[in-house]
């Protein structure tokens, strides 16, 4: 039937028939569909990295205080092994215990976006950012 | 079980094995809820791709719902190109989650309440985070701690920063993990044995333990809360630090 009329349309006029076949009217719909979902992606990557859900924001402030904790941890931790090592018992210890809070203060400010990630780093070239 | 707060955490040998050099390798009750963990998600798993039809059944759209939540966070994340972590992100959630859901039950053991696994989880991730970024960028990798524009003067003092605050993560990854968790079943533990001791003391007792009774149902609540939050989390700062060796321009 499909088969029939388009035949008949293309012959004698050349124009448009109304009763396309199924075929046509599949590939319209995957390139309408194909354009709407390129534009929602499109849409998603502008505002992706920025979703807030309650999750998310919670989770967030689970993570302030336990990236603080654990770099003075850290810092203790291996002062204390420098010490073992070097037999230099308070000293060591004293210094990375202070290296470790700053860090700790560099991992609250890096979790709530105040400074940028270490790993942009990687990406700028030998001189580092030219600004 | 006993009344107090932290036997719940003690670890005891189901099948004594052997041991090598000291260290025990016995079968444990924590290993056997490892192994519980991996077996629900599997047989959940499995049963929700059983039989795939186009109209999912219950089953099937709680294994699709799955999928979904991990593939979307994997992209939003790391991009598509991320996807090839996939994998490891989805295994490490859902052991994370269903060892954090099976401990809710009573007297089942919450295999991530100690420190001991979730440390193994963290250094794991962080080994495959400097493992990958090595691959991928060389010992160009080590310019994470490095940064540029920084006077030569302060620049040790700085790298040292740099460093222990990429060493603090594996840290602090397991820390909140195991901390949470094991917190949130003390404190469970602390309320609902008041309701046993209160209900002692006779009817002016029982009146009085309604309060922590309550008390235990809203922090049962929010335990099953914390449990999903954290495996989330643990999920969530994988990918991001996965990411920080994949692709660092974003």
């Amino acid at each position: 039937m499909a088969d029939n009329g388009k035949q008949h349309g293309g012959k004698n006029t050349g124009v448009e028939p109304v009763n396309v076949g199924p075929d046509k009217r599949f590939s319209e719909i995957s390139a309408r569909i194909a354009a709407e979902r390129k534009e929602a992606e499109a849409a998603q990557g502008q505002t992706g990295r920025r979703t807030t859900s309650i999750g998310n924001t919670w989770g967030s402030a689970f993570r302030l205080g336990s990236e603080f904790v654990a770099a003075v941890l850290v810092g203790g931790g291996l002062g204390y092994l420098v010490d073992r090592l070097l037999g230099t018992l308070p000293f060591g210890l004293i210094t990375l215990l202070l290296a470790g809070f700053a860090a700790g203060i560099l991992n609250m400010a890096r979790t709530a976006g105040r400074v940028p990630k270490a790993g942009e780093r990687l990406n700028d070239g030998p001189d580092g950012p030219t600004d | 079980m006993a009344n107090d707060p932290l036997s719940q955490f003690q670890i005891k040998p189901i099948v004594d094995m052997f041991s090598v050099g000291g260290m025990d390798f016995s079968f444990t009750n924590s290993s056997l809820f490892m192994v519980a963990a991996a077996g629900t998600v599997s047989a959940i798993l499995f049963a929700a791709s059983r039989s795939a039809s186009l109209v999912p059944s219950r089953i099937q759209s709680v294994g699709e719902l799955w999928y979904e939540f991990i593939a979307n966070m994997v992209r939003q994340t790391m991009g598509s190109d991320g996807m090839k972590f996939f994998p490891f992100v989805f295994t490490v959630f859902s052991f994370v989650l269903m060892s954090n859901l099976l401990g809710m039950f009573p007297y089942f053991f919450t295999v991530t309440s100690h420190v001991a696994v979730t440390a193994a989880l963290a250094v794991f991730i962080i080994a495959m985070v400097v493992v990958v970024g090595l691959a991928k960028h060389g010992l160009h990798f080590f310019k994470l701690f490095v940064p540029s524009g920084v006077p030569i003067a302060i620049l040790p003092f700085i790298s040292l920063i740099e460093i222990i605050s990429f060493l603090s993560r594996p840290v602090s990854l397991s820390l909140r993990l195991f901390g949470n968790m094991m917190a949130g079943h003390i404190v469970l533990k602390v309320f609902t044995g008041f309701v046993v001791s209160l209900g002692a003391l006779g009817i002016g007792g029982i009146i009085g333990a309604l309060f922590p009774l309550a008390m235990g149902v809203a922090l049962t609540a929010f335990e099953f809360l914390v449990a999903f939050l954290q495996a989330f989390v643990f999920a969530i700062l994988t990918c991001v630090y996965l990411n920080d060796a994949l692709h660092p321009g974003h």
